[in-house]
């Protein structure tokens, strides 16, 4: 393993890539704690980029993305009392009443340093869990890929939905088009209406930038200027927390970094529910429940930690599996497409050098962004300004020029409009948006699966459910529809409760 | 902020889309024909897409029924409608009023401008429809439709398109459409610089 990680420091080790790093980590910061911005954003605005860079390069970037944005959300949550984005929500209920009082500089400290402990936890559970995984995957048989296939789905509708049917109806439409095109086993082009363009199917990018990026990128303009306080009085020595501090939060700060790297593994939720159950659980388990959402530094912890401890946890499946666990990954696998490399459990053998590259380049993002945020604050202080109405429209010239560039031909461009009046749709309707992408992703492998299963049996059914892989998937397929929307409901319940008295 | 409250169709509208998608998506699948036969374990390459087809429907239909059921019940949450008024704003009536027209019109606007953007992109070239969506755009989000505010769109507009043109049109070559002179002139001046 030592030596596979020596391999990816050569893969890693030259300037193109430390810089592509630092750039996508100041970006990440960037567009994190914008409001309206977020780290998809600014994944979609680099997409043309990453085609060009060299693969290693291109990831570096993104791995850079993907870090920053998870913590500069925090930024504007403790300083302009809004959340940059969905996964700092509840490091505003401390974070921003320690800023009122004076302690903006702790609270800043203490929101960047432990987002460093968090990386580092969900890079622990990456390094040690991605292999194992991927070990058990690999024997799997045609009739386990299709139960593995349907179980991710099913776990996706039921944690990303408030309404079970509804989601599951916007897994089928994700299904539906992912078969539009060649069949994979015979090969004969289905679905396509007569346009020869759509022979070979739909693109999973452009599809995932109309779904998310229009729609998101017409929200955020939506939200014109109001007036906006930013504390400036603060002053950052050290990290502004005390050494008797640091060991009175080390267990919150380990169960949160757990939690988070477990929310990142579960495929369709990320960052944006990690931090609120982490923060939940941290105050029930906590000494001084009473302190939390009056600017306790316990709580600026729990959301941090375990937010960016998500980013390592979501990785696990989709280099291990191939299936990705919220949008940004799925951009991800798209890109990994792109470059040449087929995502499941081979590429972890076959392309070792590659994936042991992200994991370092995953370290080198988390020390930048430490850096970067320590010493660079009042740098992204000054860009929470920036003039939106510009950037909005260049974002989404730029995303047409990604959606473009991936087969040469403007079909595809069209293909991201199409998809973008879809997700404005299904936002308008309160349909949940992952389901659609996942079973977009998922869609191929499964259909594929199944028929090749059914060729070996000839036609039994049998075969298909007594493998032993086969049965597990199968109960935890149950389990997932059955139990999670219970689970979910309840945590509903309490997150609102939270936000209640944080009002 | 001011509450109003409003019946709530989404889930009848929500459960009518679904079916409606269903359907047409079923009725894409006729005419798939099987290069191999079906029998021995071979499924037809239509076989799975009708029955997802045929699932989805009866989601849809389920949806339906039960707010149906809801409705009859009645226990369907109405909506409520948030609006936003001078003080929770701090806007005069006249800017909230600007402000009211612009969320309206944003996203249709939005949504045909990327639809001319799109269809004149591979007619008049990359540069030249880049030019003009950025300078309707802009103006568009800046909500602010004044002669020196449009000038402003202008100028950023002239300097995003000939840029992200030779960035990645010419620098990093993507195919991006390369019709009319000005791209091609653009393209001109790129090697001759380079040269």
């Amino acid at each position: 393993m030592l030596e596979l990680f020596a391999q990816g420091f050569v893969q890693m080790a030259n300037p193109l890539c430390i810089g592509m790093t630092a750039f996508g980590v100041f970006l990440g910061v960037m567009f994190g704690c914008v409001p309206g911005l977020n780290g998809n954003t600014a994944l979609v605005l680099v997409l043309p980029l990453t085609y060009k860079l060299p693969r290693m390069a291109a990831f570096a970037l993104i791995m850079g993305i993907y870090i920053g944005s998870c913590s500069g959300g925090l930024i504007s949550a403790i300083l302009l009392n809004i959340p940059g984005a969905a996964s700092n929500v509840a490091t505003q209920f401390d974070g921003s009443p320690m800023a009122r009082r004076g302690e903006a500089g702790k609270a800043l400290g203490t929101g960047i340093f432990y987002s460093f402990i968090g990386s580092l936890i969900g890079f622990a559970a990456l390094f040690f869990l991605s292999g194992p995984v991927a070990g058990i995957a690999i024997n799997f048989g045609k009739a386990d890929y299709f139960w593995m296939a349907i179980f991710a789905l099913t776990m996706v509708v039921s944690l990303s939905s408030q309404n079970l049917l509804k989601g599951l109806a916007v897994a089928c439409l994700g299904l539906l088009c992912s078969f539009i095109g060649a069949s994979e086993v015979d090969g004969q082009t289905r679905m396509t209406l007569g346009f020869h363009a759509l022979d070979a199917g739909i693109d999973l990018i452009p599809a995932l930038i109309g779904i998310f990026a229009v729609g998101e990128l017409i929200n955020a303009s939506k939200a014109f200027k109001m007036k906006e306080e930013v504390v400036t009085n603060y002053k950052i020595k050290g990290f502004g927390f005390t050494a008797a501090e640091f060991k009175e939060q080390t267990g919150n700060m380990l169960l949160s970094g757990v939690v988070g790297a477990f929310i990142g593994i579960l495929p369709g939720i990320g960052g944006m529910t990690a931090n609120l159950v982490a923060y939940s659980i941290s105050k029930s388990t906590s000494k001084h429940p009473e302190k939390y959402g009056t600017g306790y530094m316990g709580g600026v912890v729990a959301s941090e930690t375990a937010n960016n401890a998500c980013v390592g946890g979501a990785m696990i499946p989709l280099f291990a599996l191939g299936i990705p666990g919220d949008t940004f990954t799925a951009v991800m696998l798209g890109v990994m497409m792109v470059h040449g490399l087929q995502p499941g459990p081979l590429v972890m053998t076959k392309n070792a050098d590659f994936i042991y590259g992200i994991f370092v380049a995953l370290m080198l993002a988390n020390l930048f962004c430490v850096t970067l945020q320590y010493f660079g604050i009042k740098i992204f202080v000054r860009l929470l300004a920036v003039p939106k109405h510009i950037l909005l429209p260049i974002i989404m010239v730029l995303s047409l020029v990604g959606a473009i560039a991936i087969n040469n031909r403007v079909f595809d461009a069209w293909v991201v409009l199409v998809f973008g009046v879809l997700g404005i749709v299904m936002n308008k309707l309160k349909f949940p948006i992952t389901p659609i992408i996942l079973g977009f992703i998922l869609g191929p492998l499964a259909e594929d699966n199944l028929r090749r299963a059914l060729m070996l049996s000839r036609g039994a059914l049998l075969p298909l459910v007594s493998n032993v892989p086969s049965m597990v998937l199968i109960a935890m397929t149950i389990l997932s529809l059955a139990i999670a929307p219970r689970l979910l409901k309840r945590e509903a319940d309490a997150q609102k409760k939270l936000k209640q008295q944080s009002e | 902020m001011q509450q109003n409250q409003k019946k709530n169709f989404t889930d009848l509208i929500s459960g009518i889309v679904i079916m409606a998608l269903a359907a047409f998506f079923y009725w894409t699948t006729f005419g798939i024909k099987s290069f191999l036969g079906t029998g021995r374990g071979r499924t037809s390459p239509d076989l799975i897409p009708k029955i997802v087809a045929v699932a989805m429907f009866v989601i849809g239909a389920v949806i339906v029924v039960q707010w149906l059921v809801r409705v009859k019940r009645g226990k369907v949450e109405p909506v409520v409608v948030q609006r936003e008024t001078e003080e929770s704003t701090g806007l005069n009536a006249q800017q909230l009023a600007n402000r009211r027209l612009f969320q309206q019109i944003t996203m249709p606007v939005t949504l045909v401008l990327i639809f001319c953007y799109i269809f004149a992109m591979s007619r008049i070239g990359f540069t030249l429809s880049t030019f003009a969506f950025l300078t309707f755009q802009i103006t568009l989000l800046s909500t602010d439709l004044s002669a020196s505010s449009w000038l402003k769109s202008l100028a950023i507009a002239l300097i995003a398109s000939v840029g992200i043109y030779l960035i990645f049109g010419c620098a990093f070559s993507l195919a991006v459409p390369k019709v009319s002179f000005v791209d091609l002139g653009l393209s001109e001046l790129y090697r001759m610089v380079l040269n």
